[in-house]
């Protein structure tokens, strides 16, 4: 059985660079097509981690800093109300889309209560920056970089953790360290515990007011 | 065999991958360099390249690797990281900014070849010539000015070193600027009171990584420009411990990161410092050995002529003094390096005079600036203000308020730094572990002078001269743009013919920004080098295009300077500019005016282009292994900076102690005690500008207008041109001008609306957008994000007959603010060099109709 990953984002490290927002526009949204570069509009609120500050109702304190990406829940509402299947869990408990499914219902964009899907209605040039690349029309997603993986179930570095010269994100087995200690800890909390779809994205909170 | 649905899912996706990016052998390779070719298992029919390199988007020059792709003759940028080096991973970093280079390359903005100015000055209208005609005018226009004729203002980006250089030694240009003083000499001039040195930010190093406390005034290490290396010791002390307090105008990433944050009213801060200094005298919170061994706070001084009691020759450091004090051991007076505990505190009559320590004469000094007398100029509570102050002292020798870097902008800035280093003495936090260390510097072998190119040095007096005659004080000799421009207009001391712009906007930077427009008029002639166009090349009469730092290499090896360990790293170029774009880097210009100018040395300047050549030179003069460098791309000479009081030795003030009174300062300006100036050898309060031109309240339409940094925006101006820039600043809504929403509702506006905005100094349009975390007295947005007057677009003819239109911002962008566009020209700050005040400016703003 393959292992599940997970990622942890440190907010103590963290200094909102935005050098893993920008590595993701790269790595997985824009369009080199040698030439030039496509983007689509707004191209910040495609990446697939972004910036905001949380508060009220999260369960965290407020104007806490966090990233709206997707959590890769365990029971991810999104792959619960697709009615396709083509938003899916896979081996290594990433939720993926399978785009030749979708039907764009944009159900799981409702669903998800971590406002981490986006869908793009206008058009962009030329192919993909890789097979599960952003494409105009579909209800986007991180993907952990899942195409950087190499299939042979070692671990790989998804381009945000690869950009954070901080080392504010850490990204591994859920099952094992240093992943495993920081959740069983409590040191590294989940978003929104109380909708009990059990993330695989933790944050270390600030610590403030010491 | 039954395939699950997962199975065809990972099976149609590997069938994806490879049709996207087959399997084989791929050459990676290390360009500029001669390194061993390697070969491994990657994408097939590409060809893919790492160039380690350093970011020059802000001024730090952080270590970065690029890899690029080449598949079918086109180049991808693939990855961009930060090249780790495994001995100081806690002190560099690289931020989101470098990320961009990927769209950066093909920015519409580019300047894509040579052009000459057709139209009038500033139309922006320009046809392309060949490098070869701009090179020939250029060299025939060197030789026919006088050098002291020529000013050359530039930036310290990529190879703006060795260009000056050869401009200064070779051509003889006597005035070579760079923009300092529009950016953080405040920071400069506190350095000579206090440490005997006009001084930048990169001669202190703020010690994160280990410190207990840090207060923030005036400075944002998290967004701020030239930051990476020091946001990295900054998240590594987050991580240890380290507490914050920030004081701002605004809620930012530092402020939500900050153990308190405290909301200040714009160029209060330093009142909130003169109640810190004051209670912390008060409440004798101050470290009483640390002030006895490394201060003159016991240097006992004539109160009614304020001269040290009696200076001598200090008897083991030379060049320095030695002076009096009160020995608490015997009650004698007598030579501090005589005395085994010298009185912090005394009062004694000398030769029928009154004389009392430094440190009696700086409680006089802020005696009455009581934390309940900030409360009512700042808005910050009385209380919060002495909590900040205890929470200082104990937690030092391991807290401090940060140095800084380019401050508050407003006229009192300098004397806000000078105070924050008064505080950080008195608590023994310089030099200190957790405190503010000393960094080692590095500094490398000029590429001419290892190819034995010297010149005969600046020709005739540097323009700086004049003004320091004219009772401008304190002016830093390497910045001094703001004067130069005040030369041009005024024609002293002598009528200047021509500009040289490499690398840098002074119709952005500069503070009344239509008096450099004025003066590049008036000139004869105007040349500006750069990567794109911008406000400056508009009124270019040719210009030159600049390769982007990613796409050159370099012949010299660069030093990310403020971490203060020596880091070197090597210049290689990653990819070529995109197909069209003529540009050149620096050193090829300097080769090329060097063999139209330097007839004697034409062969010599052909060596500037082996570059791995002049890199072995640096690193062997360096005693640096240069196997090593080559190898990981770059190389730390020291292991930690310097924690000592007095850097190790002494210091460049006439005791060579930390002076909490200036000996110097004291000779030169004891006329200015107690008054309200810059001059003054104590701490006083001066208001900022435009609380002084027009009280604490300003009209319900009125509003500071303040410029600040932001994390995807730099000096280095192309980056704001960049789509991801911009829509950054639209994620975070700072794609116009930030207002507080309650004034904002007072005036009607609504967010998105468009205004004008009128200061002293012009007027443009903007766009509002409102919000809860802005002070009340502010409007602001990050710097340059708005052209002003300047004409918005360029036109240029090729030479095959197409004519291109250049907008410098797309619709829609562009919208936010130039404080150096709002301001006047004439508020300069003449005491602290000339120096701007780009925020201490009061504007209006008036609705547009929706």
């Amino acid at each position: 059985m393959a292992k599940r990953v997970a990622m942890v984002i440190d907010m103590n490290s963290c200094v909102g660079c935005m050098a893993c927002v920008v590595a993701c526009i790269r790595e997985n949204i824009a369009r080199q097509n040698g030439d030039g570069v496509e983007l689509p509009e707004k191209s910040v609120a495609h990446s697939r981690t972004k910036p905001a500050v949380i508060g009220l109702d999260s369960g965290v304190p407020e104007k806490t800093p966090v990233f709206i990406q997707c959590q890769h829940c365990e029971s991810a509402p999104c792959a619960m109300v697709c009615p396709t299947g083509a938003t899916y869990i896979d081996e290594n408990g990433v939720v993926r889309l399978e785009t030749e499914r979708c039907i764009g219902c944009r159900a799981c964009i409702a669903a998800c209560p971590y406002g981490a899907r986006t869908l793009y209605r206008g058009e962009l040039d030329g192919e993909p920056p890789n097979p599960y690349g952003f494409r105009p029309g579909y209800p986007d997603k991180c993907t952990f970089c899942v195409h950087r993986a190499k299939g042979d179930g070692s671990l790989w570095t998804p381009a945000c953790v690869e950009a954070c010269a901080f080392g504010a994100r850490l990204f591994g087995f859920l099952d094992e360290e240093p992943i495993r200690t920081l959740v069983e800890s409590g040191k590294a909390v989940a978003l929104l515990p109380a909708y009990g779809t059990r993330p695989k994205v933790y944050y270390i909170l600030p610590n403030k007011g010491r | 065999m039954k395939i699950t649905r997962r199975d065809f899912i990972k099976l149609a996706s590997l069938t994806a991958a490879a049709a996207s990016f087959p399997l084989g052998d791929v050459i990676l390779e290390r360009p500029g360099t001669s390194q061993a070719v390697k070969r491994l298992q990657a994408p097939a029919r590409a060809k893919v390249r790492i160039a380690r390199t350093a970011c020059f988007i802000c001024g730090q020059k952080c270590p970065i690797t690029i890899e690029v792709e080449e598949r079918g003759g086109v180049e991808y940028v693939r990855r961009v990281k930060f090249n780790y080096v495994e001995d100081s991973v806690e002190e560099y970093a690289a931020c989101g900014r470098p990320q961009v280079i990927f769209e950066a390359r093909f920015l519409h903005q580019r300047i894509k070849r040579p052009l000459k100015r057709v139209g009038e000055r500033g139309s922006g209208e320009f046809e392309e010539i060949t490098w070869e005609e701009a090179l020939d005018i250029i060299a025939r226009k060197l030789r026919e000015y006088e050098p002291d004729e020529i000013i050359v203002f530039a930036h310290q980006g990529c190879e703006t070193g060795l260009v000056t250089s050869f401009l200064k030694n070779v051509v003889g240009i006597p005035n070579v600027t760079k923009h300092c003083d529009t950016c953080h000499t405040g920071l400069d001039y506190a350095g000579w009171w206090v440490f005997g040195k006009i001084q930048g930010p990169g001669a202190y190093r703020p010690d994160y990584l280990n410190a207990r406390l840090v207060v923030f005034m005036g400075r944002n290490p998290v967004e701020g420009i030239v930051s990476s290396p020091w946001t990295k010791l900054f998240s590594e002390g987050r991580r240890r411990g380290m507490r914050i307090i920030a004081f701002d105008v605004r809620e930012s990433k530092l402020t939500r990161l900050a153990d308190r944050y405290f909301i200040v009213s714009p160029g209060t801060d330093l009142a909130i410092s003169l109640a810190i200094l004051h209670t912390i005298i008060k409440e004798k919170l101050y470290n009483e050995d640390y002030l006895r061994a490394y201060t003159n706070a016991s240097m006992l001084i004539y109160i009614d002529t304020l001269e040290p009691v009696g200076l001598v020759d200090h008897p083991s450091w030379s060049g320095k003094k030695d002076y009096m004090v009160l020995d608490e051991a015997d009650g004698k007076v007598k030579p501090k390096t005589q005395a085994s505990k010298p009185a912090l505190r005394a009062s004694i009559e000398i030769n029928g005079r009154k004389a009392v320590t430094a440190l009696d004469l700086v409680w006089e000094a802020v005696k009455d600036y009581t934390p309940e007398w900030a409360e009512k100029v700042t808005g910050v509570n009385a209380s919060d203000i002495r909590w900040v102050a205890r929470q200082l002292a104990e937690n030092a020798p391991r807290a401090f308020i940060d140095p800084g870097y380019k401050g508050t902008r407003y006229r009192n800035e300098g004397m806000m730094f000078r105070v924050n280093f008064l505080i950080n003495a008195l608590i023994g936090s310089i030099g200190a572990k957790g405190g503010i260390a000393w960094p080692k510097k590095v500094k490398t072998k000029s590429p001419l002078s290892i190819l034995g190119i010297k010149g005969e040095g600046p020709k005739g007096d540097p323009l700086y001269k004049y003004w320091e005659e004219q009772g401008v004080t304190f002016i830093n000799h390497k910045c001094f743009s703001q004067l130069a421009i005040k030369s041009i207009l005024e024609e002293k001391p002598k009528k200047i013919r021509m500009v040289l712009v490499f690398n840098e906007n002074i119709v952005a930077h500069i503070q009344g920004s239509k008096a450099v427009i004025d003066a590049l008029k008036k000139v004869d002639f105007v040349v500006v080098a750069d990567t794109t166009f911008n406000e400056t090349v508009m009124y270019a009469d040719i210009v030159l295009p600049l390769t982007m730092f990613f796409e050159q290499s370099s012949p010299s090896l660069f030093s990310p300077s403020k971490t203060g360990r020596g880091q070197l790293t090597v210049i290689e170029k990653a990819l070529n500019p995109p197909e069209g774009v003529d540009a050149k880097p620096g050193w090829w210009i300097v080769k090329e005016l060097g063999k139209r100018l330097d007839l004697d040395n034409a062969d010599k300047y052909e060596k500037l282009a082996d570059h791995e050549y002049i890199w072995m030179k640096q690193a062997e003069a360096l005693g640096l292994d240069y196997a090593e460098l080559a190898e990981r791309g770059v190389a730390t000479l020291y292991g930690e900076p310097i924690y000592h009081p007095l850097k190790g030795k002494y210091l460049p003030t006439a005791s060579g102690e930390i002076e909490i009174v200036s000996i110097k300062g004291l000779e030169a300006y004891r006329d200015h005690a107690w008054k309200q100036s810059h001059y003054n050898p104590f701490p006083v309060w001066i208001p900022p500008l435009w609380m002084e031109r027009r009280g604490p309240r300003l009209a319900d339409n009125e509003f500071i207008a303040v410029d600040v940094c932001h994390r995807m925006t730099a000096t280095n101006m192309w980056i704001r041109f960049t789509r991801i820039s911009q829509d950054s600043l639209s994620w975070d809504r700072m794609d116009g001008v930030v207002i507080n929403r309650g004034r904002a509702e007072k005036l009607g506006l609504r967010d998105g609306d468009l205004v004008k905005i009128i200061g002293p100094g012009g007027s443009y349009i903007a766009r509002v957008r409102l919000s809860d975390a802005v002070h009340p007295l502010v409007l602001l947005a990050p710097h340059a994000t708005n052209a002003g007057y300047v004409p918005r677009e360029a036109k240029v003819k090729y030479r095959d007959g197409r004519t291109e239109v250049v907008k410098l911002f797309p619709e829609g962008a562009g919208l936010g603010i130039n404080t150096n566009m709002l301001a006047s020209f004439s508020d300069l700050v003449v005491e602290e060099g000339g120096r701007a005040a780009q925020c201490d400016v009061v504007v209006r703003i008036e609705r547009l109709e929706r």
